[in-house]
Order: C-alpha cells, then sequence, then structure tokens
C-alpha cells in the first residue's frame, strides 16, 4: 500500500479546509469587532424621564425594560422581541416604552432616576419588564426572558390589566423615539 | 463514509438503556411546555428557548470512541484496510444524525400545540445544530480519553467556563475582569458550538463570524478525532 493510501492517512483537503476556516474565523472575528452585525431594535425607546411625563400626557401605561449591558438575556430579548416587527408594534402602540439601563457595574453608580426606578419596583433582575398605569401603579412584570410569544402575551395581559385600573387608557399611534438620552437619564 | 460502521452505530447507541432513557427525559422535558398546552387546551405559550439539542449531543456521542478503545473493538475493524478518518467520520455521522434527529421531537408537539411552522422549523434548526455541534466537540474528546470520560472533560471545561463567568461579573479589578470575559467568550464555543437563527428570524443581523465558529470548530474537533486515532498503535490493523 502507498504511504497515500495508508489506513492513516488524512485527507490533505481537510487540513487545508480547518487553515481556511480557522483563519476566516480569525478574520471576522477583528472585522465585526469593529463593525458588530447590526440588532434592529424596533421599540420607541423613551428615556424614563421623558416617558414618565408623555405617560402622564397621553393616559398611556409605561413599559419599563431594566437591563443592562453585560446582561446576556437582555440581549436575547433584544434580538427576539424588540428587533421582532409585530412584537415592536405591539409594544408602541400600547405602551410608552421606556428603556432603564443599569451603570452600576461599568461606572460605580447609576444616575439618580435609574436608582429611584430600581428602589421604587424592587428591581432585583435582569432583564425585568415592569408595565405600569400613567401614575406609576405596577401592573405586571415578567422577571428573566421567558420567550417571544410569553412575552408578547404577558404585554397584553398587563395592558388589559392597566385598563381596567385606569379607564382611560387606550393603546395608539407610537411617539417618536427620541435622541439617546444624556446620563442623568440613563441609557438607551 | 462507511455506511455499516454508521449503522452499526446507531444500533449500538439505541440498545443502550441509559442513553435512551436520558434521552427520552430530555425530550419530553423539551415537549413538556406544548404537551401540557396541548393536554389543558389552553393557549400556547409560543416557541419556548430551548437546550435539549445539546444535551441529546452529550447522550449519544458520549464515548463514542473512547469507549469503542476501551473494549479493543478496533482492533478487529482496522483489520480490514479501513481509512482511520472513515472509521472517526462514520461514528461521528452517526451519534450526531441520532441527536439530532432526537432533538426535532419535541418541535412535532409544538406544531401541534398550534405555534407558527416558521417559528419551530427556525428553533428546531438551533438545536439539531447544538446537538450537531456537541457530537463533534464530543468525538474529538472522546480520541483523547479512554471510556466515558470525555464527558468528565466536558463538564470540566463548563465548570472552568462557570468560573471565568462568575469573575468575568463579580470581581472588581477591571483588567481581571476583562480578561476573564475575553477568555470565556473565546473558550466557550470550542466546547459548546453553536448557530443561532433564532435571532436571525426575527431581525438580528447576521454574523459570518458565528458561521465560521460553528464550521471551524466541528471540523476542528474531527480532525483532532482522527489524529488522535491515527496515532494509535493497535495489534493486527492494517497500516
Amino acid at each position: 500500500m502507498r504511504p497515500t493510501d495508508s489506513a492513516r492517512s488524512l485527507p490533505v483537503v481537510l487540513l487545508i479546509a480547518l487553515a481556511l476556516l480557522l483563519a476566516a474565523r480569525i478574520g471576522t472575528a477583528l472585522w465585526e469587532k469593529k463593525n458588530p452585525p447590526r440588532v434592529y431594535d424596533r421599540v420607541s425607546w423613551l428615556a424614563p424621564a421623558a416617558a414618565i411625563d408623555v405617560a402622564r400626557q397621553h393616559r398611556r401605561p409605561i413599559l419599563y425594560e431594566f437591563s443592562a449591558e453585560w446582561c446576556g438575556p437582555c440581549k436575547i430579548l433584544e434580538r427576539e422581541v424588540f428587533s421582532d416587527k409585530d412584537q415592536a408594534a405591539q409594544i408602541n402602540s400600547l405602551y410608552v416604552p421606556a428603556k432603564v439601563v443599569d451603570r452600576q457595574r461599568e461606572e460605580g453608580a447609576n444616575p439618580a432616576l435609574v436608582d429611584s426606578l430600581q428602589k421604587r419596583y424592587r428591581i432585583d433582575a435582569f432583564p425585568t419588564l415592569l408595565a405600569t398605569t400613567p401614575e406609576g401603579e405596577e401592573v405586571g412584570r415578567i422577571v428573566g426572558y421567558t420567550g417571544a410569544k410569553a412575552t408578547g402575551d404577558s404585554l397584553r395581559a398587563f395592558f388589559q390589566r392597566a385598563m381596567l385600573r385606569r379607564p382611560g387608557v387606550t393603546p395608539g399611534r407610537p411617539f417618536p423615539m427620541t435622541p439617546p438620552p444624556d446620563s442623568s437619564q440613563g441609557r438607551s | 463514509m462507511n455506511r455499516e460502521i454508521f449503522l452499526a452505530t446507531i444500533e449500538q447507541r439505541l440498545r443502550s438503556p441509559v442513553r435512551l432513557a436520558l434521552a427520552g427525559a430530555f425530550v419530553l422535558f423539551a415537549a413538556m411546555p406544548y404537551l401540557l398546552t396541548i393536554l389543558f387546551k389552553t393557549a400556547g405559550a409560543g416557541v419556548a428557548p430551548a437546550g435539549h439539542g445539546g444535551l441529546l449531543g452529550l447522550v449519544f456521542a458520549a464515548g463514542v470512541l473512547g469507549q469503542e478503545f476501551s473494549s479493543g473493538a478496533p482492533q478487529i475493524t482496522f483489520t480490514r484496510p479501513l481509512p482511520r478518518w472513515a472509521w472517526v467520520l462514520s461514528r461521528g455521522a452517526a451519534v450526531a444524525a441520532l441527536a439530532a434527529v432526537c432533538s426535532l421531537l419535541p418541535f412535532g408537539a409544538a406544531l401541534l400545540a398550534g405555534n407558527a411552522p416558521g417559528e419551530v422549523a427556525i428553533a428546531a434548526l438551533d438545536q439539531v445544530l447544538a446537538a450537531i455541534g456537541t457530537s463533534a466537540v464530543l468525538v474529538g474528546l472522546s480520541s483523547l480519553v479512554p471510556g466515558l470520560t470525555d464527558l468528565a472533560l466536558v463538564a470540566g471545561a463548563n465548570i472552568a467556563l462557570q468560573i471565568l463567568g462568575v469573575v468575568a461579573q463579580f470581581v472588581q479589578k477591571e483588567e481581571t475582569r476583562k480578561a476573564a470575559e475575553w477568555l470565556k467568550d473565546h473558550l466557550a464555543p470550542w466546547f459548546s458550538p453553536t448557530l443561532e437563527f433564532t435571532a436571525l428570524y426575527h431581525g438580528a443581523g447576521f454574523s459570518p463570524h458565528a458561521v465560521l465558529v460553528y464550521a471551524s470548530t466541528g471540523l476542528f474537533w474531527f480532525v483532532v478525532a482522527c489524529w488522535m486515532v491515527n496515532r494509535k498503535e493497535l495489534s493486527y490493523a492494517t497500516d
């Protein structure tokens, strides 16, 4: 038997393919570090302070998303719910959405409003989706990521609850997204 | 690939009561939300996030090469002029196929529960890829150690990754935290390669890097397995 036909030979094409794949893996890692793949967050998030004002003015419940940059499930929630066209449209029409990002780990402290919202609603895990009446009374919360459909169903149920508690509450057109809030209002 | 070895490996795996019991438990657990929905005729909770694909890969691929060498079977198998890489490929493909098929089962229940076929198909694809990826890792690890010690290696690697995760979350010193995070992010895909099409389906941007990580990890462990098996000296084996 010739050496190339040996039972112990390893097809050269495999080694070449592996070398190419590993090189491409390193190359794309470096490329995506500079150009990360986009996550299309279609929810029109407002800064918390602005959301509170808008909710009172338009009699619309508020949906707070309590999250943090380092939180893995928050990113899944963003990818699978907030980037979904139908889910995002539902959130935008039922609620005034407000993103509350914890910066404790990165900056050592949170902006005052973020701290006060976390304390008021006793937030101890990320992500937490919390629905309130326009006046800030809690009507429901989802702690952790429970799947896209379960999240959508819960958000509809929370809205019904908000309508029962505050009869004036109605869905409406989404609000225009504000520019990214400054540090005094948390990051979105 | 050798068809006989492929089929024999599937038969061997299906004759193990422990593997079947574990696989049944994981499939049942993953199907439970859908079965409850069907049983109690409640509104469906959607396609739940699942992780059974990787677990089924562990169940069927554990010891896929190591147990064979411990039993001495390759001594006889390699008396035939069979390329060793073909033996590794056939056994690896068999366990990966078995894990992939079993990981699809809970999604049958998901369809019966009235979930959208597109969403179910994408979630099923994620689990099939996780099953194949984990099987590839086990094939590689199984060539390094005898018997079922590959499971211990996987467990050890996962514990080490968890420790790195804890360090990355709770250590105050910025450099240590970042180093732990970097190590965890770069080591984890070598032991649990997955590709998430669910995110892509829901609008996330396509990442060529994620595809390359998955493909290169699978091929890497396959090459490791072939290399290790080629190094083994077996009496009566053809060279």
